[in-house]
Order: C-alpha cells, then structure tokens, then sequence
C-alpha cells in the first residue's frame, strides 16, 4: 500500500491529498478556518470561516467584499471554539437557525445547563406599527427578569427598535428607489407576522428579528458598507431598504455578535447577541464577530439544491440524487460567470440529468467556467469524461472520499486535488491519522 | 299562523337580518307622525316593537323609513304580529331602497362573511394567543392575547384600520392605495387619521357581527372600544429610526 504523501491516481489523473479530518473536529468537514490577518484568496468561501485579530467592524466587513467569507469571528474572544461551531452550522444548517436561531445558538454551548437554558426561546409575533410599545415593553420586561442584563438594557431596547423598524418598514418592500412616508402605518397579514425571539444563558442574551419576505439583501450590504457606500442622514430616517441597511449598521455598533441569515424571497433573520454582566463600554470596545449567510433553496422531495451567490460566482449545494427530479431546472443563475458545485452529498448522478444540465448550463453565455467540488469518489468516473470535452470550461476542484484509519480504525474524510492545478502539489509530509496520528495508507 | 312562520323562515333565509342598535342611525315615521320603534332590518322588510302605536296601524300602511342619510317612502304590509315584534314586509320594494339598506349594513354584511383563519399555532408562545379574522374586501379582526387578556386588537374595514391597545390608545388609519410604492403581497398600508367616532362605531358594528366570534369576545372587544381614550392624530404612530 502506498503512502498517501505521493498522491492518488484517479480515472488516469494524478490527485494529491490535501488534508484529512477527523469527525471530532471543532468545525465539521468539510469547513476550514482561515486566518484572514493577512491579504488571501479563498476558493470556496461559502466553506470557510474567517478568523481575524482585533480589527474594527468596517475592516471586517470590507475583508468580507474582498474574500467572500461572510463568517469572521475575532481571535480576541474568550468563547471562539463555540463561536467557530455556531459559525459551523449556521453554514451548513441555515435553516435550522432560521427556524430557532436562539437554540441554534446555545445548543452548542459548553454545559448542558447553558444549552438548556438558552434552548428555551421567546417569541412575540406583531403585524402593524402600532404593536411597536407592546412589542418592546414585553423585550423590557425581559431584560429586566434576566440577571447581568440591566446595564445593557438601553443597548438591547435601541436594537428590538431596529429590528421591529426594519421587519415592517424595510423587509416588506426591498426596493431603495422609492421611500415611504414615516407617518405610515403598516399592516402585514399575519401570515406574514415577523416574530421578535429572545432567550439567554448565564453568560449571553440573544435577541433577533425573523421576518417572512426574506428581501434584505446580504451582499449588498456587504458591499455598500465596505467600499464608502455609507448611508446619509436620510436613510436615517427613510422608510426603505437602504434605510435597513443603515439600521443593522447601528445594531453593529451596540452588540458584539451580529448574525444576519437569509432565505431569499422567504425569511431573514437578523440578530445579535450581548454578553451579560458587561459594562455598556466594555461591549462598545469588543471586536466584532459576523455571522452572515445568504441562499436560495430549491426542494424536490428529498433532493434539494442550495444556492449562494458572491458576485458573479454562484455555488451550488446539492443532495440527493442529481436525476430529473433534482430542482436545478428551478435555479436561476443569470448573470453567473462561474458556478461551482459541491457533489459531496450527492448519492448518485444520472448521466442523461448530467448531460442535460451541462447543456443548459452552457448555454447560459455568461457563464464561462463550471467547477465540481467534493465529488465523491464513486462519482469521478462520470465526471471525468465531461471535463476532457473542454478542459477550459470545466474543472474537478476537488475530490471526496472517507478512509478508514489502519490502527484505530476511525473513518475519517479526506479532500483530493487534481495535481494538474498549478496551485496543487504532493506534500513532503506524511498523512496521519487525525484521531491516533498513525501513518494513513 | 304556521303559514304566516314558514312564509317568515323563507323571508329570513332570503335575506340576513340586522337587529337595529343605538348606534344605528334607523328610525320609521307613520303618516300621522308616530315614531315607530325598529327592532330589525333586513332587505325584504322591517321588525317593528309591538306597542299600543304599532297594534293600530292597518295590514297594509304607509310610512317614510330613515336609514342613515337616506329618507325612503314605503308601503309595509304586517306579516306577523307577536307580543314584542311585529314583522313586517316591504310592499315591492324600491330598488333605492335595497340599496340604501345595503350600503347601510355594509359593515354587517361583510362581518356576516367573516371567518377564522389559523395563524402559526406552532409558534407561538404559551402566554401569547393570535385569533384571526378575515372576510372580503380585505375586512378582518386581530387580537393578540397575553395569559389570556386582550393586549392588542385590530379592525380593518371598509378602508378603515382601528388599532387598540386597551386602556392606552385607540389609532385610526385610512387605507393608502399608492400604485408607486412597491408593495408586496399580504402587506397594506394606512394613513393615521383622526379618530371619529363614526370609524369607531363602524368598528363596533363589525364586530358585533361576527358570527363565529363569541359574545364572551364581542363584549369584551365592544368595551375596551367604549372605554379607551381616542388618540386624536397619528402623531405617536410615526416610527421613524428614532
């Protein structure tokens, strides 16, 4: 058998390893932390979580516009392995947090005493701007009931404001060219009632905002807040959606943790989270941590397609079995110069399905390059034809497979990279077993 | 007298009933001047309290109806004559008329079409209930409860919003029709106006006559209109970013 540093030859092509991950990681495969202190080129962004020293919110936020890593958390703080595991499965399960971002959150704290006590939300539902006093004399009172909070209760009522603002005036609409007089009342069906959430543990309380239009638009701002876009005096007061925008950049200043998740054309929530038994000065010098994540979902019994866009690059998720029942046909990608998939979930792939989405795919014109990622191992040999067609337009950038470990026998996940990439080379050292250290074969 | 009940059945059947209340503006005036009592209305003819006034009058007579603004000279001819209602019939009645009397309890007729719709049970908190409303012409009833008071309710109809947080505030709005704000669906929007107590009373009729709301509600809702205080303009409603 082989030592693993070589690399692998795969239907005629050389693949070296590029890393092996244990399932007992702080971050589940296949996400990877990246130091972001220094100017760097992230492939995938939508997988990687950013981790920065001490640096101000807009240089955040700026680092996020250059790489396209939405999920920064900040060396400096003192609960960064649980901060990495929300950041985990906000981009693996957004969903999850959509529906209960607040258990989301605490599960995943150390004891089980914190997760339980976090694990229970509250949640008040409004659809009118009248309900506004109701709404935050019942966050008030909250606070009030919750030990190490009072000191930031200014802070925590300025923020329910906002997030009570932006779900009625600003995600019902989400369009900037027009702005609403401020004297309006707003209605919304109470289908469509957005729900304030709030819960805590002993150390932090979680409060956010999850509305059914799911119209905030994530890159945008993003991108308005790191290249001088900034808003003016009048979308302080403007009823629209850069009137939004400025909205969460005030939350940003008052809390330390912003978490901003979106279901296009369904949900968003905004949130964020403050640390109890801290001074207003203390939580105003904090660095600050962005939980950012912005997709579209495509379903089809249990087949299901993730988008994310990042420019002109969209990524898609898919799971399942690319077949004629996998909703691609559904996806938009207009406007695309590059879409990467990410084949790690795929069960199996349909050549007739494959074929067809390619040529669809291909004739979308601005599109000049598709990448397949994660492909597991039993699905190459039908990926490899496609991309001797034109070796220009298509790319396997990475491929997925599980290798069980000779001594201590933990199956654990490896990642392959073509050896034709320039960017890729065999490694001098050998590969070891992330669980026993033993030399994997 | 069995005919004269099946002949009645059949009439109300043809055509909902509104029993008349102090807030409704209805009165009915014979050729001699008496002022009769109304105790219901309804598009085929009118139940009239039954007193010494009403027993004299003839099987068929004249008399001039007011309903709202609109007078109306009628023909009535007595089809039941009970101990505290006396039905009677409208003798061919004039097409104004129906529609005055339409345009009249239009508020009644569209809570009369009103329904409960459920509203995310699963998300909402043990404390917190939601009971909604709908109709047509997007009439509807809200009311948000907290441990079992009303905290918040709202009336949406005939263009008119009527917002109450009880014991604090009455808001009123007028609906904004602005094809230029991009509006989607399922959101609406209102202009505050001053609160008249013509919205108001409209309000109170709306819910009165919501079938499938229980009197237990309707009372309690009818109440908390009465007692808060009217909030004059939409000054406290401007949620401007502060």
């Amino acid at each position: 058998m082989k030592d693993l540093r070589s690399g692998i030859e795969i239907e005629g092509k050389f693949f070296a390893v590029e890393r092996v991950s244990s399932g007992k990681d702080v971050l589940p495969f296949p996400l990877k932390a990246i130091d972001m202190s220094v100017p760097t080129v992230v492939e995938l962004p939508e997988h990687h979580i950013g981790i920065r020293q001490q640096t101000s919110p807009s240089e955040l936020l700026a680092t996020m516009n250059d790489t396209g890593v939405w999920n920064i958390i900040q060396f400096a703080q003192t609960d960064i392995e649980h901060k990495l595991k929300v950041a985990g499965r906000l981009i693996q399960n957004p969903r999850a947090f959509l529906d209960n971002p607040g258990k989301q959150f605490f599960e995943l704290a150390g004891t089980k005493t914190e997760k339980m006590k976090g694990g229970s939300e509250h949640r008040w539902a409004f659809r009118a701007s009248s309900q506004k006093r109701y709404i935050l004399n019942m966050i008030n009172s909250y606070v009030f009931s919750v030990p190490g909070a009072k000191a930031l209760a200014e802070n925590i009522l300025f923020v329910a404001d906002e997030l009570f603002t932006q779900a009625l005036y600003s995600a019902p609409f989400g369009d900037t060219d027009y702005s609403l007089d401020p004297s309006t009342m707003v209605f919304l069906d109470p289908k469509l009632s957005p729900e304030m959430i709030v819960s805590h543990n002993s150390k932090y309380l979680f409060l956010g905002c999850v509305d059914y239009f799911g119209s905030f638009d994530c890159e945008d701002f993003i991108k308005s807040s790191s290249t001088g876009t900034k808003w003016d005096a009048k979308d302080f007061v403007n009823m629209n959606a850069a009137g939004g925008g400025f909205g969460i950049m005030r939350i940003i200043d008052l809390a330390p943790d912003i978490f901003i998740i979106i279901e296009k054309g369904k949900r968003s929530f905004v949130g964020c989270l403050f640390p109890l038994n801290a001074s207003v000065k203390k939580v105003k010098q904090a660095s600050r941590n962005f939980f950012f994540k912005s997709f579209e979902s495509f379903e089809a019994g249990s087949n299901h397609v993730t988008l994310e866009r990042r420019g002109s690059r969209v990524h898609l998720r898919c799971a399942g079995s690319l077949d004629e029942k996998m909703p691609i046909k559904d996806v938009d990608i207009s406007g695309a110069t590059e879409v990467s998939f990410d084949l790690r979930q795929v069960d199996k792939i349909s050549d007739w399905e494959l074929n067809t989405t390619i040529a669809t795919l291909q004739e979308t014109k601005s599109i000049k390059k598709i990448k397949f990622d994660f492909v597991p191992m039993a699905l190459v040999k039908q990926i490899t034809p496609l991309v001797a067609l034109d070796p220009s337009f298509f790319e396997i950038g990475s491929v997925w497979d599980s290798i069980a470990c000779p001594s201590c026998k933990a199956v654990q996940n490896m990642v392959l990279k073509p050896l034709e990439n320039e960017n890729v080379q065999v490694k001098d050292e050998a590969i070891n077993c992330p669980s026993c250290g033993a030399l994997l074969k | 007298m069995a005919e004269s009940k099946a002949n009645r059945s059949k009439e109300l059947r043809q055509h909902p009933r509104f029993s008349t209340k102090p807030l409704h503006s209805l009165s009915l005036q014979t050729v001699d001047g008496k002022t009769i009592t109304i105790a219901n209305i309804s598009l085929g003819g009118v139940g009239l309290i039954t007193d010494e006034n009403v027993k004299k009058l003839a099987g068929d007579f004249e008399a001039m109806l007011s309903v709202g603004p609109g007078k109306f000279k009628i023909q009535l001819a007595k089809v039941y004559q009970g101990e505290k209602i006396t039905g009677c019939s409208f003798r061919g009645p004039e097409a104004e008329l129906q529609k005055g009397i339409d345009n009249y309890f239009q508020t009644e007729i569209l809570a009369l079409k009103v329904d409960r719709v459920e509203t995310m049970p699963d998300r909402n908190n043990k404390q917190d209930k939601i009971l909604f409303y709908h109709g047509q012409n997007n009439c509807e009833l809200l009311i948000n409860e907290r441990n079992s008071q009303i905290c918040y309710f709202s009336v949406v109809v005939l263009g008119n919003s009527v917002e109450v947080e009880p014991k604090k505030s009455i808001q009123v709005g007028e609906r904004v029709d602005d094809k230029k704000v991009p509006v989607k669906n399922g959101v609406f929007l209102f202009k505050p106006q001053r609160a008249s107590k013509h919205i108001i009373d409209n309000a109170i009729r709306f819910i009165d006559n919501i079938e499938h709301l229980s009197l237990e509600y309707r009372q309690n809702l009818i109440h908390l209109l009465n007692e808060t205080p009217m909030h004059p303009t939409g000054e406290k409603t401007k949620s401007s970013r502060r």
